[in-house]
């Protein structure tokens, strides 16, 4: 319940504080292609090294890191596993009963370890440096073209915009729930079948809260004269600079020495 | 005493870069049978220390003691301990989600693993209590209550566990003034004729007054100040800390006094201040 849940912001002032948030996208974008083509153990190598120093940069506790990489580490293990014993080829290097681990299966089951933590690793640079209103502006300038082709692509912007402004909202209010019916003797410990079944005191107040903002959110964004499909400035604009120019041409380039060299 | 703490520190998000030092060493002792008001200003950190009082949140540093035993944090010890010490929290209707005014009483009394009949008890009793037990309401939503009723009916949701001790966040907070009235006759009524010891964070000064025996006045974690209404509003300068204003009436008669007329300035209400003027003028009177 104490745990920093993935996506939280970091206020600071690093590199990739300051970077735009439009640019930072389009990183991640080039880094998860990275990710996919990396195939050795020196590549890998490598790009951890990289991540580790972004890290230190962004000044990111270990315990802060550990907290956000632990829920996502059964998926990884399982992942893992399954690629172990599923993936044939090569040596026999483990029997277990009619179960074989060969080698082929144990770098393929590597790979993948590397693959997932790499990319919940910079996704979470990403979350940790960029407040959740600005990732929503920079997803939304990306969709902007698509309003040609009759996407209500404004619309979208503002509905995520809004999403992302109220998930702490709501993760406050779901935590504060939780504890008000604990104190009514609610125990929402036990396996998750009991728990499925203790559901209902707290999915109904949070629902009813949900739409009870909802509508107010409505009423306050007509009353400052919000309409569909007018035209829209932002308030802050993130200026453009050259280090964002320059971090993409760096990226581009690994990109392309990641392939020219086979890494 | 029914509720002590020793040294109690509190920091949200440990550790972390997020981490909040909210409680900063409290040491309170609330005495059984007592009517106990929290002051403070909005952060000050009130919510969170009602909020180890029933076991929701652990101390990060020191002691919480109930009825003289320190505080066990196992499943079981904290079952107990939220019967013995109910917590009202802010604007706690926003918990209701049963279909009918009945289930919603009785889902404390259930989570105890109460029998049928004897949660059907407690749910006439504490209705019964906060005065909503005509058998209209029973089969009523709760959501189709006026706000003061659904008050009400939180509280006696919590009620419904027999608490030896009743602690509420801001329980008049967007209630009207006849339903601001209604709840402090019921804290009153509680305290005086059921002896329950109440704990209660307001900012409503006048009309705890009458009720209170003791003030306890939070300020960035810690307590600054406690005593009786007369210790407390003898430091206006604390109050205003706090963003409380002395009540009219004792203002008043502070001033006279300073103006040099022999007034008592440990007065809270109107009726009291006209007593003691009128008092005044017939002893000038006779002379
Ligand atoms: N669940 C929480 N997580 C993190 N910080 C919190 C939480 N609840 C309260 N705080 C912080 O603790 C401080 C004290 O809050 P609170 O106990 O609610 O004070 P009060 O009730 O006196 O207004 C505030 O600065 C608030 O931001
Ligand atoms: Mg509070």
């Amino acid at each position: 319940m104490r745990s920093i849940t993935l996506g939280r912001y970091l206020p600071g002032s690093s590199f990739l504080h300051r970077l735009n948030p439009r640019f930072k996208l389009l990183l991640l974008l080039i880094a998860l292609a990275v990710i996919f083509v990396l195939k050795t153990y020196a590549g890998f190598s490598l790009l951890f090294l990289l991540l580790a120093l972004a890290a230190a940069a962004v000044r990111l506790p270990l315990r802060l890191l550990a907290g956000m990489l632990r829920p996502i580490a059964y998926i990884v293990l399982i992942t893992a596993i399954i690629y172990f014993f599923f993936t044939k080829g090569g040596v026999v290097l483990l029997r277990l009963g009619p179960l074989t681990v060969e080698q082929a299966g144990l770098s393929a089951g590597f790979l993948v370890i590397m693959r997932l933590l790499g990319l919940v690793f910079m996704s979470m640079l990403l979350t940790l440096t960029t407040t959740p209103l600005d990732l929503a502006q920079g997803v939304a300038y990306f969709l902007r073209p698509l309003g040609r082709l009759g996407l209500p692509a404004a619309e979208l912007a503002m509905i995520m915009t809004i999403a992302m402004r109220f998930i702490p909202v709501v993760s406050e209010e779901s935590q504060r729930l939780l504890r008000a019916q604990m104190a009514r003797g609610a125990d929402f410990g036990g396996g998750f079948f009991s728990r499925a079944r203790k559901f209902a005191p707290l999915v109904v107040p949070l629902f009813i809260g949900a739409f009870r903002r909802a509508d107010e959110l409505a009423l306050a964004m007509e009353a400052r004269g919000y309409r569909i499909g007018a035209r829209r400035t932002r308030l802050r604009e993130e200026p453009v600079t050259a280090a964002d120019w320059g971090a993409l041409l760096l990226a581009l380039a690994a990109l392309a020495a990641v392939i020219y060299f086979r890494l | 005493m029914f509720i002590r703490t020793e040294d109690l520190t509190y920091t949200y998000f440990p550790g972390t870069p997020f981490a909040v030092e909210v409680l900063r060493g409290v040491n309170l002792s609330i005495a059984r049978g007592s009517f106990t008001v929290l002051l403070g200003p909005s952060g000050s950190g009130k919510s969170t220390l009602l909020q180890h009082f029933n076991g929701l949140l652990q101390p990060s540093g020191g002691r919480v003691y109930v009825d003289g035993e320190p505080l066990g944090y196992s499943r079981r010890e904290l079952l107990q301990l939220r019967q013995k010490v109910g917590l009202v929290f802010q604007e706690p209707e926003s918990q209701f989600f049963a279909e009918t005014l009945f289930d919603e009483v009785a889902f404390a009394p259930r989570n105890f693993g109460l029998s049928p009949a004897a949660v059907d008890k407690r749910v006439q009793r504490a209705l019964q209590l906060v005065g909503l037990d005509d058998a209209a309401f029973l089969a009523k939503s709760p959501f189709r209550l006026s706000a003061g009723q659904q008050r009400l009916a939180a509280i006696a949701s919590v009620l419904a566990m027999q608490p030896q001790a009743l602690i509420l966040d801001e329980p008049t907070a967007g209630l009207d003034q006849a339903a601001q009235d209604r709840l402090f006759a019921l804290l009153q009524e509680l305290n005086r004729e059921q002896g329950i010891t109440v704990i209660v964070v307001t900012h409503r000064l006048e009309q705890v007054v009458p009720l209170a025996h003791h003030f306890l006045v939070m300020v960035e974690g810690r307590i600054i100040m406690e005593g009786s209404a007369a210790e407390i509003f003898s430091r206006p300068d604390v109050l205003e800390r706090c963003g409380l204003a002395l009540p009219p009436a004792t203002r008043l008669m502070q001033e006279l006094a300073a103006a040099g007329l022999p007034f008592s300035t440990a007065i809270f209400s109107l009726e009291e201040a006209r007593a003691e003027i009128n008092a005044w003028r017939e002893r000038r009177a006779q002379r």
